[in-house]
This record gives structure tokens, C-alpha cells and sequence, in this order.
């Protein structure tokens, strides 16, 4: 069934539909609002909003943009304004591997992983910048819209973020006369 | 040497450096080595792989669309494959509670031959002929029963042969036909639970002077328990102290059912 013929189908109603749409989809919804979110219980909340507040735009979707970027929209709508971010559990910074895999390695898993522990503990701000830029690709003019903040703002969050993770991903780099480089 | 900090450096990442900065770069092979790793964060973290949500997820959302009217009730292969198989427990659970009593019945005091040859006719081959006629049982005195104190029905089934010269859709089940609609496998599991439940007190009665701790009694009475407990739950699934009731019943009938086996001689399980 084309993706045409399955929003239709979905947006009418039919159940089977449905569930396939949400099937092709659910992973990237969840990911997006899993890697805002920081926390597994809240995702699960957003995730699941995001859903519903697209199945009920879904008769309205004219196929205008991509059903991906018209749904990745929503979702990340959701997770930022749907609900008020609720407050979050103390949390401890979390543990890294003190020595990631050298990028040659081929060990691409052990590094998502420490990629996605290492936004986990980050401060909400930073996290939601560094993902909506880093990750999905946002601008910062567009970061500006979402947040209510200024690109300008957007940019110094990114690059705190950025700085943030460099620090919790990697002890500092040695310098080659010894010195430890590039304090902040 | 005054080296970058690594909010410059993240800067670097996205934007072209100062002519400071870049001569800094030029002379640093540290800091390059940084811009270097940062970049290869950022690249790292736009290839990051989509995320599995929770099981059961979907369930979630599907329940929220249906209250909302957004889609219409799902007759899900799973919906329908659940109700199937608790079609084909209560059938096996049918025959095993009749055969169970009727071991344990053997074990107890010898049966009548005929009462025997009826009760093992139905369950063995789902196709047995008509069996003798009700009389030829000669039940215990109309005595109450702990069944009967808790079952809130009377059976409606004879036996398993004239229910399924009486619903031809219970004899396609029994041949392999699966039920066309959701309904229809849950109008299929309700009288076969009622077959059940049926034989069941029919094998209590038939034992006569049932005195207080017989498992055939309890395990009639708990399988009421369970389908009023079942029937309660459709209406409120997440009440919990329904729930709890149902776990304990079904619990309880699981160890009766265990119990039976064992004076029986005989493992089903």
C-alpha cells in the first residue's frame, strides 16, 4: 500500500491502517522525543501525545511537505509545548566509559550508546538545542522559533552543549609538550 | 601557549574561524586534533540510529484513539488469536475436568459403568455419539452443593455431543475453522466455558455426599469465581481489586487442578 493510500486510509479511521502507519513511523517519532525528553518516562508520555495529536491533524494533512517532516514536526511540537516539562528526578551525572572506542574501530554501538548516555545528563536547555541542531538538523533561526529564544541564544547553547558532551565523552587531551589543553 | 576553550572550538565546528583563531590552529596541533573530534561528534550525532519505542506502546495510543473516536475498534489478529486461545483452554480445560473426574472418581469408589462410559465418550473424541440419557446417572440427592452455591446459572449444555449437533459453528471451531469475527470467537469461548463449567458440576453431583474439601467441588466453584471475576474485568480491566480476585481464583483453581492430577495418578501438567 502506498503512503498516500495509508494516511488516507488512517486518517479515516481504519484500524489496520493505522497501526502501520504508526509501525513504519514509531522509531523516529520515539527517538526524537526519547533524545529531548533525557529520561525514559517522560518520552513515553510525549511519544504517545505526539501520536494522538497527529492522528487528530492527520484528515487535515495535504501532503503539502513530507509526511516524515509534517510528523517529525508534531513530534517535536510535542515534546517542547505539548506539556509542561515536568520536574525532573535529581539526577547524577551518568557514568561514561572512560575510554570510548577509537572512531576507526568500527564500533559504532558503543559510541551511540555513549552519545546518548552523554546527552542523557545533560541540562535540559543544552540537550534540547544540541539535538534539534546536531541531531535533527535544525537551524538555529528555526531552534529560535521553537524555543522562544533568539538564534543568538540557540548558538550559545549549542556551543556550551558541544563543550558539555566534549568533557563527559573524553578526558581532556594531553598536549604534545605536556600541558593540558583547551581549558574552559 | 593560550590554548582555545571548547565553547570556541564548538563554534569552529559550525563557523569559519577568526584570522586569530586560525592562526592559533595553524600552530596548534592540540586544538586541531579538538576541532577534529568535536566535528566528529557532531557528525556521530546526526548518523544516531532511530529508537525502538517500548512494547506496548502502540497499545497505548490505540486505546487513547479509540475513546477519542479517531479509529474504529481493531479486530486485531492478536484480539482474535487471544480469544481463540482461551477458546481452546476452556475446551482442553472441558475435557481434563471431566477425565479428572472420572480418575478420581475411579480412585474413590468404583463407578457405574455406564455413568463411566459416558463422561469418557464426550471429552475423547469431541465426535461422540449421544450419550445415555440423563436418568441413567442417578445424581446424588438434590443436595446443595458448594458448585451450586456458586454458580450463579444453570447449565445450559447437556454434553459436548448435543452442543455440537446444536451449533454447527462449535463443531467447525473443533474441526480446525477459525471463528470470521471477533464476536463470533467470543460467543464460541463463552459456551464452551459454559461446557465447561457444566461437566463440571454435573461430575460434582455425580460424586454425591461431596463433603467439604472436595477439589472437584472447590474447583467447580472456582471456576465460576473465575468467569464472574472475567466477566467484571471486561467491564473495568483495570480495577485492581478485581484483578486480585481473578489472580487468587485463578491461582486457587490451578493448584486445585494440580491436586486432582496428583490423587489421580496422572500429570497434565
Amino acid at each position: 500500500m502506498s503512503e498516500i493510500e495509508l494516511i488516507k486510509r488512517a486518517g479515516s479511521g481504519d484500524p489496520q491502517a493505522s497501526r502501520e502507519l504508526y509501525r513504519r513511523y514509531a522509531p523516529r517519532v520515539y527517538a526524537i522525543v526519547r533524545r529531548l525528553a533525557g529520561d525514559d518516562a517522560l518520552a513515553e508520555d510525549w511519544a504517545q501525545e505526539a501520536w494522538v495529536r497527529a492522528f487528530r491533524a492527520l484528515p487535515g494533512f495535504r501532503g503539502e511537505s513530507r509526511f516524515s517532516t509534517w510528523l517529525h514536526r508534531i513530534a517535536v511540537n510535542s515534546a517542547l509545548h505539548g506539556r509542561r516539562w515536568r520536574d525532573r528526578r535529581t539526577r547524577h551525572e551518568v557514568a561514561l566509559p572512560a575510554v570510548l572506542p577509537q572512531r576507526d574501530s568500527g564500533d559504532r554501538t558503543v559510541l551511540r550508546l555513549a552519545l546518548d548516555r552523554a546527552l542523557d545528563s545533560l541540562p535540559d536547555g543544552m540537550r534540547r538545542v544540541l539535538v534539534l541542531h546536531d541531531v535533527e538538523g535544525y537551524t538555529h533561526e528555526e531552534i529560535a522559533g521553537l524555543l522562544g529564544v533568539t538564534p543568538g541564544t540557540s548558538k550559545s547553547q549549542l556551543f556550551k552543549a558541544r563543550a558539555r558532551m566534549r568533557k563527559l565523552l573524553r578526558p581532556p587531551r594531553e598536549a604534545p609538550n605536556g600541558e593540558e589543553v583547551c581549558h574552559i | 601557549m593560550s590554548h582555545l576553550t571548547f565553547e570556541t572550538i564548538a563554534r569552529l565546528v559550525d563557523e569559519p574561524p577568526s584570522t586569530e583563531d586560525a592562526a592559533h590552529l595553524e600552530a596548534c596541533t592540540a586544538c586541531r586534533a579538538e576541532l577534529e573530534d568535536m566535528r566528529a561528534d557532531a557528525e556521530a550525532l546526526a548518523a544516531l540510529p532511530p529508537i525502538e519505542p517500548p512494547d506496548g506502546e502502540w497499545r497505548a495510543v490505540e486505546r487513547r484513539l479509540t475513546r477519542e473516536g479517531l479509529i474504529r475498534r481493531a479486530v486485531t489478529g492478536g484480539t482474535t488469536g487471544a480469544v481463540l486461545i482461551r477458546m481452546a483452554a476452556a475446551l482442553v480445560l472441558f475435557m481434563l475436568g471431566t477425565a479428572a473426574g472420572i480418575a478420581w472418581m475411579d480412585g474413590r469408589q468404583p463407578a457405574d459403568s455406564a455413568t463411566r462410559d459416558q463422561m469418557a465418550a464426550a471429552p475423547s473424541s469431541g465426535t461422540a455419539t449421544e450419550p445415555p440419557a440423563e436418568t441413567a446417572v442417578q445424581p446424588a440427592p438434590p443436595q446443595r452443593t458448594a458448585a451450586e452455591s456458586a454458580a450463579p446459572y444453570s447449565p445450559a449444555v447437556a454434553s459436548l455431543p448435543a452442543a455440537l449437533a446444536s451449533n454447527p459453528q462449535l463443531a467447525a471451531f473443533l474441526d480446525g475453522e477459525e471463528p470470521r469475527s471477533y464476536e463470533a470467537a467470543m460467543q464460541l469461548y463463552r459456551e464452551t466455558e459454559m461446557l465447561y463449567l457444566d461437566a463440571l458440576t454435573r461430575v460434582a453431583q455425580m460424586n454425591g455426599g461431596i463433603d467439604a474439601g472436595d477439589p472437584i467441588a472447590r474447583l467447580a466453584a472456582l471456576e465460576a469465581i473465575t468467569s464472574i471475576t472475567r466477566t467484571a474485568l471486561g467491564q473495568a480491566p483495570a480495577d485492581p481489586v478485581l484483578n486480585g480476585y481473578h489472580v487468587t481464583a485463578l491461582a486457587q483453581r490451578d493448584a486445585t487442578l494440580r491436586q486432582i492430577a496428583d490423587r489421580a495418578g496422572d500429570s497434565w501438567f
